[in-house]
C-alpha cells in the first residue's frame, strides 16, 4: 500500500482487437483504503474495463496497477488474492442456478481452509446480514432480483475482503430493490470500513458515493 | 455322469447334459417326449463343452429306430490309441471301405474349432474397443456441451478466486461420477439383456457373468471419464 492508497494506477492502458479498439487510454488513479468511489461514464466508455484490471480479471497492456498492496503487473496467479482480497459483485448477479443461496455464498470460501461446518455457519451469518438467513435453502431460481443480488452481496464478503467491486449492482433492479441494494451497500462501507468501487451510469446512484470519477474514451476526465 | 446313471440299451431311457437338464428344468426320473415317446431320464452328465453339454444321449438301438434306420449310422467316433498315427489310421478308413467312409480327423476339427474361437474372441474384442471409442466420444461430447454451457460459472468461480487445478478437477469429479454411473447402468443393462437374449431364444448359450468382468467394465469406463473430463476442459 502506497501512503494509505488501497488502489494505485500508473498510465494504465488496455486494448483489444490487436490495438483496434483501446479501452483504457491511459489511466491514473488512486483510491484511499476504506473509500467509497463511483466511476461513472457511457457505454464503452472503458468503466468495466477499469474495474475489471482493478479486480485482476483482466491483464493490462502498459502501466501499473497496484492493488492492497499486490503489484498485478507482475503476479501471475491471482487467483489467491482474487479469493483473499476482493468481493466482487456484478449486474447480472451470477449466481450458480442449481446451488442454494448458502452453496453459492460457500462457494469463495473453498480452498481457503475453511471446514464444512464453518463454511456454513459463516455464509448463515452473512445471509443474515443481508436478511435472507430464512431463505438459504432456495435456489436462485425461487428468488426475486432483490433477493438474489442481495445473495450475491453475501457472496462478495466470504471472505471478508478488503476492496468490493461493484458493477452497475443496481442495473437489473427496480428503483425499489436498487435503492436497498445501495442502502445495503452504503451500511457496508460504513461499518466494516470496505473500500467500496462502483461502476455505473447512473448519476443518482453515483451520488451516494465519497467520490465519483468520471472515465470516457478510456481515460479519467478532471 | 454327474447324477444318476447311464441309459439301458433295451428301454426308453435317456441321459441329458447339464445345460439341457438346465434348460428343460428336468431331472433324474423325469420324463422328456421324443418323437412322441416318453423316455426316462436316467442321468445328467457334464462335459465341459458348452455343445455336448446341450445336448442328451439314448442307446444307437433306439435311436436308430426313432429315425427309422435300423442297422445305419451317420458318423462313428474312432478312439486310436496313443502310439498310433492318426493319419495312417485316417487312410486306412478310407482304404477298407472305399466309397462307404469318409474321414474327418478330430485334430482337423478342433483345429477349425479353435479358429473359430479365435475369430469370435477377436470379433469380440473389435466390438469392445469400437464401445468403448463411441462411448469415449459420447462422454467427451457430453462433457464439452457441459463445459460450453458453464463458461459463464467457470468464469464465476475464477472470479471469485478458484484457481484453474480445483476448477479442472470439479469437472474431472464430474466426469468421472458421470461415466461410474453410466459404467453401473451399462453393466446392468447388459445383464439383463444377455437374459433376455437367452430366455427369448433357444441358444444354448450360458451367461457367464463374474465381479472381475463388471470391475473390468468399470474400470474401462471410469478410463474413459478420466480421459474425457480434462480433453472437454482443454477443447471447451
Amino acid at each position: 500500500m502506497n501512503n494509505g492508497n488501497i488502489v494505485d494506477i500508473k498510465n494504465l492502458k488496455k486494448s483489444y482487437d490487436n490495438g483496434r479498439i483501446k479501452a483504457l487510454n491511459g489511466i491514473d488513479l488512486k483510491i484511499r483504503e476504506g473509500e467509497f468511489v463511483s466511476i461513472i461514464g457511457p457505454s464503452g466508455s472503458g468503466k468495466s474495463t477499469l474495474l475489471n484490471m482493478i479486480g485482476a480479471l483482466d491483464t493490462a497492456d502498459e502501466g501499473s496497477i497496484q492493488v492492497a498492496g499486490n503489484d498485478l503487473t507482475l503476479k501471475k496467479d491471482l487467483s489467491d488474492f482474487r479469493s483473499r482480497k476482493m468481493g466482487f459483485i456484478f449486474q447480472l448477479h451470477n449466481l450458480i442456478p442449481n446451488l442454494s443461496a448458502l452453496e453459492n455464498v460457500t462457494i469463495p470460501m473453498y480452498g481457503n481452509g475453511y471446514k464444512s461446518k464453518q463454511m456454513n455457519e459463516r455464509a448463515l451469518k452473512l445471509l443474515e446480514y443481508v436478511k435472507l438467513k430464512d431463505k438459504a435453502a432456495r435456489n436462485p431460481t425461487k428468488l426475486s432480483g432483490g433477493e438474489r443480488q442481495r445473495v450475491a452481496i453475501a457472496r462478495a464478503l466470504a471472505n471478508s475482503p478488503s476492496i468490493i467491486l461493484a458493477d452497475e449492482p443496481t442495473g437489473s433492479l427496480d428503483s425499489k430493490n436498487g435503492q436497498m441494494i445501495l442502502q445495503r451497500l452504503k451500511e457496508l462501507h460504513e461499518q466494516e470500513n470496505v473500500t467500496l468501487i462502483m461502476v455505473t451510469h447512473d448519476m443518482n446512484v453515483a451520488a451516494m458515493a465519497e467520490r465519483t470519477i468520471e472515465v470516457l474514451d478510456g481515460e479519467i476526465q478532471t | 455322469m454327474i447324477q444318476g446313471n447311464p441309459f439301458s440299451d433295451d428301454k426308453n431311457e435317456v441321459i441329458l447334459g447339464k445345460l439341457a437338464s438346465e434348460k428343460m428344468k428336468k431331472k433324474v426320473g423325469d420324463t422328456i417326449t421324443v418323437n412322441g415317446g416318453k423316455y426316462t431320464i436316467t442321468g445328467i452328465y457334464e462335459t465341459g463343452n458348452k455343445e455336448l453339454d446341450s445336448i442328451g444321449g439314448l442307446s444307437l438301438g433306439k435311436l436308430q429306430s426313432l429315425d427309422e434306420n435300423e442297422g445305419k449310422v451317420d458318423m462313428i467316433y474312432v478312439k486310436i490309441n496313443n502310439n498310433a498315427d492318426l493319419k495312417t489310421v485316417s487312410q486306412g478308413v478310407v482304404k477298407t471301405y472305399p466309397g462307404e467312409l469318409t474321414t474327418i480327423s478330430s485334430l482337423e476339427d478342433f483345429q477349425r474349432a479353435d479358429d473359430s474361437l479365435q475369430m469370435v474372441e477377436t470379433a469380440s474384442m473389435a466390438i469392445s474397443l469400437l464401445a468403448i471409442v463411441i462411448g469415449g466420444i459420447g462422454i467427451i461430447n457430453t462433457m464439452i456441451m457441459s463445459v460450453f454451457e458453464r463458461t459463464r460459472e467457470i468464469g464465476v468461480l475464477k472470479a471469485v478466486g478458484w484457481k484453474s487445478r480445483r476448477i479442472l478437477s470439479m469437472i474431472l469429479g464430474e466426469s468421472v461420477v458421470l461415466t461410474i454411473l453410466a459404467g453401473l447402468v451399462g453393466i446392468i443393462l447388459g445383464v439383463i439383456g444377455i437374459e433376455a437374449i437367452i430366455t427369448f431364444s433357444d441358444t444354448p448359450l450360458q451367461l457367464i457373468f463374474t465381479p472381475a468382468l463388471a470391475l473390468r467394465a468399470l474400470g474401462i469406463a471410469i478410463f474413459v471419464g478420466v480421459i474425457g473430463g480434462p480433453i472437454s476442459c482443454h477443447k471447451g
